[in-house]
């Protein structure tokens, strides 16, 4: 606000409102496309490393932008708004962001993706995400999904020697391409029966018996449970997970599905809240079959990637719970599962990417083996990792199943909550594999620990947000419940 | 002046700070890759002080307990989550107290007697076994439902590590077992937790108390609570994941799953079941007399045939909680003193015997029945204590397991005569198979009994097993010493039944 004071008294430019709105993005644009132009110049051999530094210090700033410029309003002809709960989901995607950048450090070597293009993509993304969360019409929406998406798909193919990640980048494009193709014919269905492409006009109109515009929001849906893969549209993610270089894995498995589920919450919370009823059904199914395959697909997985896409899987489909609770505590157990899930998330992956075994990044659980042997502090670490994904109090994970759950009772979907409940035992079990391997089983070989001061500041931090979240909840509870939508 | 200190925060996080202590001792390794054994001895000093010094803090806490209070005491209350209505309630009345002293007498036992029986990683097997104490103390003195819910979980943690590091070697698969079907329990009582919590705003007990649940709700929320307490305590036939539990656990995890983990059950029916639920406890009233006369019955033939000495006692367990659930559903002040007695008794005594086998384990490496035997001649001082232990077991007048037993038997037969006569006639069954494996392991004859080198008892198993053979028989002969304690949360929870 003062910043907006400042400008609106000092520098009288007409539409400076809207430029302000959008800043963040304009700003991470603007000077992504300056930075390409210092590497190509300037930064020779630390190519990479130079520009991942650029990229953490605009990410930053970005950071700081969104969280200090005017955080309401709606600017560009009513194609792009901003409201507190937009902001909330761009700090946690530039926070997601900010942790790519610096598990990709000093790993991008080991992991074959040393190419300073590796941060513009990333940075091009992250514009998208932003725009992404912000839109205000269809129009909007469907640009910056693909702005969003496209930097992904060339990411995974950054490792061009390994068959592997050419795999995984081909099938990421050829079924994220089918979905955008899906969300593309939903908006023309619902801009037939409609006539607009803008999300307030959408709201107005009462939608509950229109067949054409019910068929149009499916396959949205459809298109956008592709981008978070959620089940029955997953089939992508392991294969993705596997093949990708483990920092871009942390990319795709955090930050585009925190901007997606971020515009899902403001579509279906606030575009289509006259058709909940319909709509709530559609969710259930997702999320039931999410937690389903989720929890019984890991069970029989030997790969640790492999493993986590399962596992997010079923925690999309808790995630969705919230969704179908539609009231203000659904929203908010979305909010808190994000953020615990997002620095679980982190820590697991930073502990992958320390790890090396004969030279070679870790890839099964079986390497685990004898982890406590060698490493007690880091397999300690993972352990209280793998217990809070497993939402056993009183670690954070704990936290998030009880107020996704308490927002599904609250808003009388009992049956849903107790599979919910059921499924999470399931998928305790393999998170008690993973233990298992670490603690109870011993190994010849010994497992190297590389973990420089990012990734060690990475594991700390994650470590003590899922220890303590206890005590910061009541931190948390001042935050999030002045969030409006 | 010690009313005003958060003395029962303190006593929760006393053993955790001692787990921090531990954590901070060095690992001091030697050239040949040993870790040398003043620093491992340190460490076992510090857990041993603490859950000493937690001992002497329960004591205090119950000499300044006041018997005739009706409000709960050393009462601490904080704001959590205002949004969601969770506080930081902790309190004691007269039904937690026995719980707690138990828990904290327990806890140095099992120290001591895993002094040299834990040979590796012994740092974390300290620290896993007083963060274990902690969140046990933290689940008998939670007053809010979501905070107990938290340490009842939490528990699972320690110990699912517990059995599966330092256990035997079929532990990976007893401890997964252990750990997912007490999980899969808890998790319905989480469900009905949420629910209490959406109806009544508040997961303050004190409050949640005051406001009547519907029929209909109290039948579907009771069984939300049956299955995890169920699960616990354990009952027919919710019990099959203690046996494994049981026999791969180390001899410190069986005394305190024993010991404690499986009063956890019964400490939840009588603080929350029977006061929140009272229309649903009647109406389930004869189906767990059902269940739990099978437990009786059908455990105790199953333990007539084990050759597993720790299966046994397992199995036994199983029988002996089965009147405790008889006891607790009886609605009478007979019935409630019978099973919470029980319990404490049930606690020195199964606690001790594991202790005894642990002891026999440590000498000759085997736990089957038909390989042990004759230790009257060489081991004749633990002979004696085994006594001791089987007769309080089988219910012995003048052993703390003949009250118990004696007044649930007198509460059931106010209810239900019929399940008096049943489980009185199990009682019988009890003695046999008690008494054949006392007579098998003293007098039988053993097949290799010259392979083993027999020591007897030393001084610090005769340190450990001394104050069990005191409280078994000072409870025998002076009930009242628990009983003073029951009177009043008892007539409260028969208040809400008139």
């Amino acid at each position: 606000m003062f910043i907006q004071n400042i400008i609106n008294n000092y520098l009288q430019i007409p539409g400076i409102d809207g430029m302000l709105l959008a800043m963040p993005e304009i700003f991470i644009f603007c000077s992504t496309l300056i930075l390409m132009i210092l590497d190509i110049f300037f930064f020779k051999e630390k190519s990479f490393k130079n520009t991942n530094k650029f990229g953490i210090f605009i990410i930053i700033i970005a950071f700081f932008l969104a969280l200090l410029l005017p955080s309401t309003g709606v600017a560009f002809n009513g194609l792009y708004f901003v409201s507190e709960l937009s902001t909330f989901f761009k700090l946690i995607i530039l926070l997601s962001i900010f942790f790519v950048f610096l598990l990709s450090h000093d790993k991008a070597d080991i992991e074959g993706i040393k190419f300073s293009e590796f941060n513009f993509l990333l940075l091009l993304s992250t514009c998208g995400m932003l725009i992404l969360v912000s839109s205000n019409s269809f129009l909007t929406f469907f640009l910056a999904l693909e702005l969003q998406a496209l930097p992904i798909y060339v990411m995974c193919a950054l490792k061009k020697n390994d068959i592997k990640s050419a795999e995984a980048s081909l099938k990421y494009f050829l079924l994220g391409a089918l979905s955008s193709g899906f969300i593309l014919f939903g908006i023309s269905l619902i801009y037939g029966f409609v006539g607009s492409i803008s999300f307030e006009q959408v709201s107005n109109i009462s939608l509950k018996e229109n067949m054409g515009i019910n068929f149009g929001l499916i396959l949205i849906l459809a298109g956008v449970a592709f981008k978070i893969s959620s089940a029955p549209f997953h089939m992508w993610a392991p294969d993705v997970y596997e093949g990708t270089p483990s920092p871009i894995t942390f990319f795709i498995a955090t930050a585009p599905k925190i901007s997606i589920l971020g515009i899902l919450v403001y579509l279906i919370y606030r575009v289509f809240s006259g058709i909940h009823d319909n709509l709530s059904d559609l969710i259930i199914v997702l999320s039931l079959s999410s937690m389903l395959v989720g929890s019984i697909g890991a069970i029989v997985q030997k790969n640790l990637k492999r493993l986590i896409a399962y596992s997010s899987i079923a925690h999309m489909g808790f995630i969705l719970v919230g969704m179908v609770a539609f009231s203000e505590k659904g929203l908010h157990a979305i909010m808190y599962y994000l953020i615990i899930y997002l620095f679980l998330l982190t820590g697991v992956f930073a502990i992958i990417l320390s790890l090396q075994k004969d030279d070679k990044p870790i890839e099964l659980i079986s390497d685990l083996k004898g982890l406590y042997n060698d490493h007690p502090f880091i397999s300690i670490c993972l352990l209280i990792f793998m217990f809070s994904l497993a939402g056993i109090p009183p670690l954070s994970g704990f936290f998030g199943k009880w107020l996704v759950f308490f927002s599904a009772i609250d808003s009388g979907f009992y049956i849903l909550a107790i599979l919910g409940v059921l499924f999470s035992v399931i998928s305790a079990f393999y998170y008690l594999k993973i233990i298992r391997v670490m603690f109870f089983e011993n190994s010849d070989t010994p497992l190297n620990l590389d973990g420089n001061r990012e990734i060690r500041f990475l594991i700390n931090l994650s470590l003590f947000i899922s220890v303590l979240f206890f005590a910061l909840f009541p931190i948390f509870d001042y935050m999030i419940l002045n969030t409006k939508i | 002046m010690i009313e005003s200190w958060p003395i029962l925060s303190i006593l929760i996080f006393l053993p955790i700070f001692g787990a921090f202590l531990i954590l901070l001792i060095p690992n001091k390794i030697n050239q040949e890759g040993e870790i040398l054994k003043n620093s491992t001895t340190n460490i076992k000093l510090v857990s041993l002080w603490t859950s000493i010094m937690t001992f002497l803090m329960t004591l205090l806490l119950s000499l300044k307990f006041n018997y005739t209070e009706k409000q709960y005491q050393f009462i601490e209350f904080y704001e959590w989550v205002p949004s969601l209505g969770i506080v930081y309630r902790v309190g004691l009345d007269g039904l937690s107290l026995p719980f707690i002293v138990l828990t904290a007498f327990l806890v140095p036992i099992c120290i001591l007697c895993s002094w040299n029986t834990i040979q590796h990683k012994i740092k974390e097997f300290m620290i896993s076994f007083l963060i274990l104490e902690a969140f046990i103390i933290g689940m008998f003195s939670a007053l809010d439902i979501v905070v107990f819910y938290i340490f009842f979980e939490a528990v699972l943690i320690p110990m699912f590590l517990i059995i599966g590091i330092w256990g035997g070697v079929e532990r990976i698969y007893a401890s997964f077992k252990f750990f997912l079907y007490t999980l899969l329990g808890s998790v319905l009582m989480l469900i009905a937790i949420i629910y209490i919590i959406g109806t009544t705003g508040t997961s303050d007990l004190i409050q949640v108390l005051d406001y009547d649940f519907s029929k209909t709700e109290q039948l579907l929320l009771f069984l939300g609570f049956f299955f995890s307490f169920a699960v616990k305590v354990p009952m027919w036939p919710f019990h099959t994941w203690l046996p494994d539990a049981h026999v791969q656990a180390p001899t410190a995890g069986s005394i305190i799953l024993a010991g404690i983990l499986l009063k956890m059950g019964g400490y939840g029916f009588l603080r929350f079941s029977l006061p929140l639920f009272p229309d649903a406890s009647l109406f389930y009233q004869p189906y767990i007399f059902f269940l739990s006369c099978v437990a009786i019955v059908y455990t105790s033939f199953v333990a007539f045939a084990q050759q597993d000495i720790k299966k046994l006692i397992a199995y036994s367990s199983v029988a002996h909680m089965g009147f405790v659930t008889i006891g607790i559903f009886c609605f009478n002040t007979q019935g409630l003193d019978g099973a919470v007695f029980q319990m404490v008794s049930h606690g020195i005594i199964s606690g001790a015997l594991f202790l005894a086998i642990g002891v026999i384990y440590e000498r000759t490496h085997t736990r089957d029945i038909n390989k042990l035997g004759d230790f009257a001649t060489t081991m004749p001082k633990y002979s004696v204590f085994l006594m001791f232990f089987t007769l309080g077991s089988v219910g012995l007048p003048g052993t703390s397991g003949f009250i118990g037993e004696v007044l649930v038997l007198i509460g059931s037969w106010k209810v239900n005569p019929l399940v008096a006569i049943i489980s009185g006639f199990s009682l019988i069954l009890g003695a046999i198979y008690m008494l054949r494996f006392y007579r098998k392991i003293s007098f039988g004859i053993s097949e290799n009994q010259d392979k083993y080198e027999i020591h007897d008892v030393n001084i610090r198993e005769f340190m450990i097993l001394i104050p069990l053979v005191i409280f078994i028989i000072l409870f025998g002969i002076f009930p009242n010493i628990v009983l003073n304690f029951l009177k009043v949360p008892h007539f409260l929870i028969l208040e809400t039944f008139k």
